[in-house]
C-alpha cells in the first residue's frame, strides 16, 4: 500500500503541488530550529480567563492541606503536558503545598510525573533551594486500572481508596502512604486543598463527574481537549482550566508578573507572581516551545494559502 | 507497627461489612469465606453449559450495575462522622452503601487489572505461535518478545533493587547495569518512541491543511476563517501585536484577540459541544441500560 502512495501532496486539482517530502521538511526544520535558542523572547500578554483563575487558585488554595494531583499524561504529549506540569510543581513547590500522585489513564503516567520531581529537585538545588521529598512532601499511589470506580471511590473517602497503597520513606522502608506526613489525617475530599488533573485524555469527565462538587476542582489539558473542557470551567464545575501549551506561557508570565486586584473571577485580591523575571525559571518550558508554536502555525497558515491560491489559479486555467 | 498506627489515628474507619481490624478473627474469616464462595462458583461456571452461563454472565453484570444504580438513586448520608452509627434502616442502608463504593471500586480496579493481564497473555500466544511457524514477517514477533522479557526482567529487578536499597537509588551516581538498563530501555527510548510516534500526527496536519482547508462553499469559508482566528489566537507574539494596533482604533468595541477568540469559543464552539455532549450522554444512557440488561447481541444474550 505504502507503494502507491503519490509522492506529492494532491490540492485536489491540476497545477504545480509541493512535494511531500518538501513539506515534512520544511515542517521539521521550522519547529526544531528555534528549540536550539534559548534567548527566543516572544511577547506574551495573557488574556484567558481560564488561566487567570487557574493560577489564582493555585496562590491561594490552602497549605495546610495537601492536594491530589492525577497526573494523566505521558511523553506522547510532553510538548503541552510537560510544561503544563512543570508549571504546576513550581508553584505547589513554592508554597510548599504536599501533594499525593496517582494516574487512572495510563501505567506509565507516575513514572513520567516522577521524572520531571527529580529533574526540577535538581533545578532547585542548583537555585539553593531545599529537594521536594518523597514521603515528607509528597507519595506516589501509582496507576489505579479502573478510572471510574476509583473515582466514585475517592469522593466517598480518599482514605479508603488509597488504602493499602505504600511509598518508601527516607530510610528506604516500605510504608503505608496513610503514615506520611502528606496524607496523615486526611480521611475525605474535605481534607484536601483541591483535585488537580494534569490530563491528555478525557479523564476530566470521569473526575468532574463524580468529585468536582466536592473539592476544588482544577485542570489542565491539551489543546485538543480544550474545547470539549471548555462548558466545564464555563459551567464553574472546574475552578481553573489551562488548555494546550499557549495556556502554559500565560500562566508562565503570570508566574512572574502576578495578577492585580480584580484579575480573575475567583480570587478578588491582587495575587503575586512567584519568580523574578531575571531568574532563568521563568522561561519555563511553555516559553521555550514557544517559538516553534509560532512558525509551526505560520507554516500551516501558509499552506493554507497555498492549497487555496492553487486550487484557484486552477479553476481559472481550466475556465479558460 | 503500620497498623497499629493506622488504628490509633483518628482518621481510621470504623470496621465494616466490608472491611476488617487488621490480622482480626474476623477479617480472616471474611477472606475464607470470600475464597471458598469463588472457589465454588468458578469449579461450578467450569461444568456450566452455554445456556446456563448466559444467564450467569447476565446476572452478574445486572447486580454490578444495580449497585452504583442504587448508590446513585439511593439517599447520601450528609455530614457522616467517623464511628456514627446509623440512626434507623433507611440510613443503616446508606452507610452500607457508603462503605461500599471504595471496596467496589477495589474489585472493578482487579477486574481491569485482569483485562491488563489478559492482553498480556494474548499478545505473548499469538507471537509465539507466530515464532514457532515461522510465518510473514515472524523476525518482528522476536523483537517484540525480546523486548518484553527485557523490560519486564529490566523493570522488576530495579524495582526490587529500589526496594532493598532505598532512597539511594533515586541518584543515578548509585546506579549499576541493572538500574541503567531500565532507565534506557523506559526513559531512554520507550518515552521517547511515544513522542515520536505522536509527533507523526503533526505531519499530517499539516498535509491535510495544505490540500483540505479549501473556501469552496460559505460555510467551508466561515470554517476556514474562524480556524485561522483560532490559530492566530494561539501566538502570544502576534496577539501582542495585533492588541497594540486594535487599542488604537477609533471605534467603541473592543478588537483585541483575546476578546475574538473567547467571542468564538462563547458563541459557538462551547454551545454546540453542550449540544453534542448532551446528545452523547443520552446515548451513553441508553448503550448503558442496554449492557446493564443484557439486551446487546454481544452481552450474556
Amino acid at each position: 500500500m505504502a507503494d502507491a502512495e503519490p509522492q506529492v501532496v494532491s490540492t485536489g486539482r491540476k497545477g504545480p503541488a509541493i512535494p511531500r517530502p518538501l513539506l515534512y521538511l520544511l515542517l521539521i526544520l521550522a519547529t526544531a530550529t528555534p528549540l536550539f535558542f534559548d534567548n527566543i523572547s516572544i511577547p506574551d500578554q495573557p488574556a484567558d480567563p481560564a488561566v487567570f483563575d487557574m493560577y489564582a487558585m493555585l496562590m491561594t488554595i490552602p497549605t495546610d492541606r495537601p492536594v491530589l494531583v492525577s497526573s494523566e499524561w505521558t511523553n506522547g504529549t510532553r510538548a503541552e503536558s510537560r510544561g503544563a506540569f512543570e508549571a504546576l510543581m513550581r508553584i505547589l513547590m513554592h508554597r510548599n503545598i504536599k501533594f499525593v500522585l496517582f494516574s487512572i489513564a495510563d501505567a506509565q503516567a507516575p513514572p513520567v510525573a516522577v521524572e520531571v520531581i527529580r529533574d526540577l529537585n535538581e533545578e532547585r538545588k542548583k537555585h539553593g533551594e531545599r529537594p521536594y521529598e518523597r514521603w515528607n512532601d509528597w507519595v506516589d499511589v501509582g496507576y489505579y486500572a479502573n478510572g471510574e470506580g476509583t473515582a466514585e471511590a475517592l469522593a466517598v473517602s480518599v482514605q479508603k481508596a488509597f488504602s493499602g497503597k505504600q511509598d518508601m520513606n527516607p530510610q528506604g522502608e516500605s510504608e503505608d502512604v496513610f503514615d506520611s506526613p502528606v496524607l496523615k489525617g486526611v480521611s475525605t475530599l474535605k481534607d484536601v486543598s483541591a483535585f488537580i488533573n494534569v490530563t491528555a485524555s478525557a479523564t476530566d469527565i470521569v473526575y468532574i463527574q463524580r468529585l468536582a462538587s466536592k473539592t476544588t476542582f482544577l485542570e489542565f489539558c491539551t489543546g485538543v481537549m480544550g474545547p470539549e473542557a471548555i462548558p466545564y470551567y464555563s459551567s464553574g464545575q472546574t475552578k481553573g482550566l489551562a488548555k494546550g501549551l499557549r495556556s502554559v506561557i500565560d500562566l508562565e508570565t503570570l508566574m512572574v508578573t502576578g495578577i492585580p486586584a480584580g484579575g480573575s473571577s475567583r480570587v478578588p485580591a491582587a495575587v503575586p507572581g512567584i519568580l523574578p523575571a531575571s531568574d532563568p525559571r521563568s522561561k519555563g518550558r511553555g516559553n521555550h516551545y514557544n517559538a516553534s508554536l509560532h512558525v509551526a502555525i505560520v507554516l500551516m497558515i501558509l499552506m493554507i494559502v497555498i492549497g487555496n491560491v492553487e486550487m484557484y489559479r486552477a479553476k481559472r486555467g481550466a475556465a479558460s | 507497627m503500620n497498623g497499629l498506627n493506622r488504628i490509633l489515628a483518628d482518621t481510621v474507619p470504623p470496621p465494616t461489612f466490608w472491611n476488617g481490624v487488621y490480622g482480626s478473627g474476623g477479617l480472616w474469616l471474611k477472606i475464607i469465606l470470600a475464597f471458598l464462595i469463588v472457589s465454588v462458583a468458578l469449579v461450578f461456571l467450569k461444568d456450566a453449559g452455554p445456556r446456563v452461563r448466559k444467564y450467569v454472565v447476565g446476572g452478574a453484570t445486572f447486580l454490578a450495575g444495580a449497585f452504583y444504580v442504587f448508590f446513585y438513586f439511593y439517599p447520601t448520608p450528609l455530614n457522616r462522622q467517623p464511628g456514627e452509627m446509623p440512626q434507623n434502616a433507611g440510613e443503616a442502608v446508606s452507610f452500607w452503601l457508603d462503605d461500599a463504593v471504595p471496596t467496589v471500586g477495589q474489585i472493578a480496579n482487579i477486574v481491569a487489572a485482569f483485562l491488563l493481564g489478559l492482553g498480556v497473555y494474548s499478545v505473548f500466544t499469538v507471537h509465539v505461535k507466530r515464532v514457532a511457524k515461522q510465518s510473514a514477517d515472524w523476525g518482528f514477533s522476536v523483537v517484540l518478545l525480546l523486548s518484553f522479557f527485557l523490560m519486564v526482567g529490566l523493570g522488576y529487578a530495579d524495582w526490587g533493587m529500589k526496594r532493598i536499597a532505598g532512597p539511594k537509588l533515586d541518584d543515578p551516581s548509585n546506579w549499576g547495569i541493572v538500574n541503567y538498563g531500565r532507565s534506557f530501555l523506559f526513559d531512554g527510548l520507550l518515552q521517547n518512541m511515544d513522542a515520536a510516534m505522536f509527533s507523526i500526527i503533526s505531519f499530517y496536519i499539516l498535509s491535510a491543511a495544505y490540500r483540505a482547508f479549501r473556501i469552496r462553499s460559505i460555510e467551508a469559508t466561515i470554517l476556514l476563517g474562524s480556524a485561522v482566528i483560532m490559530m492566530i489566537g494561539l501566538l502570544s507574539g502576534f496577539e501582542y501585536g495585533w492588541n497594540h494596533v486594535a487599542h488604537q482604533l477609533p471605534t467603541t468595541g473592543t478588537y483585541a484577540m483575546g476578546e475574538l477568540t473567547k467571542w468564538l469559543q462563547d458563541c459557538f464552539q462551547t454551545p454546540s459541544l453542550r449540544a453534542i455532549q448532551w446528545g452523547l450522554g443520552i446515548g451513553t444512557l441508553a448503550m448503558g441500560l442496554r449492557l446493564w440488561l443484557s439486551l446487546e447481541k454481544q452481552g450474556a444474550n
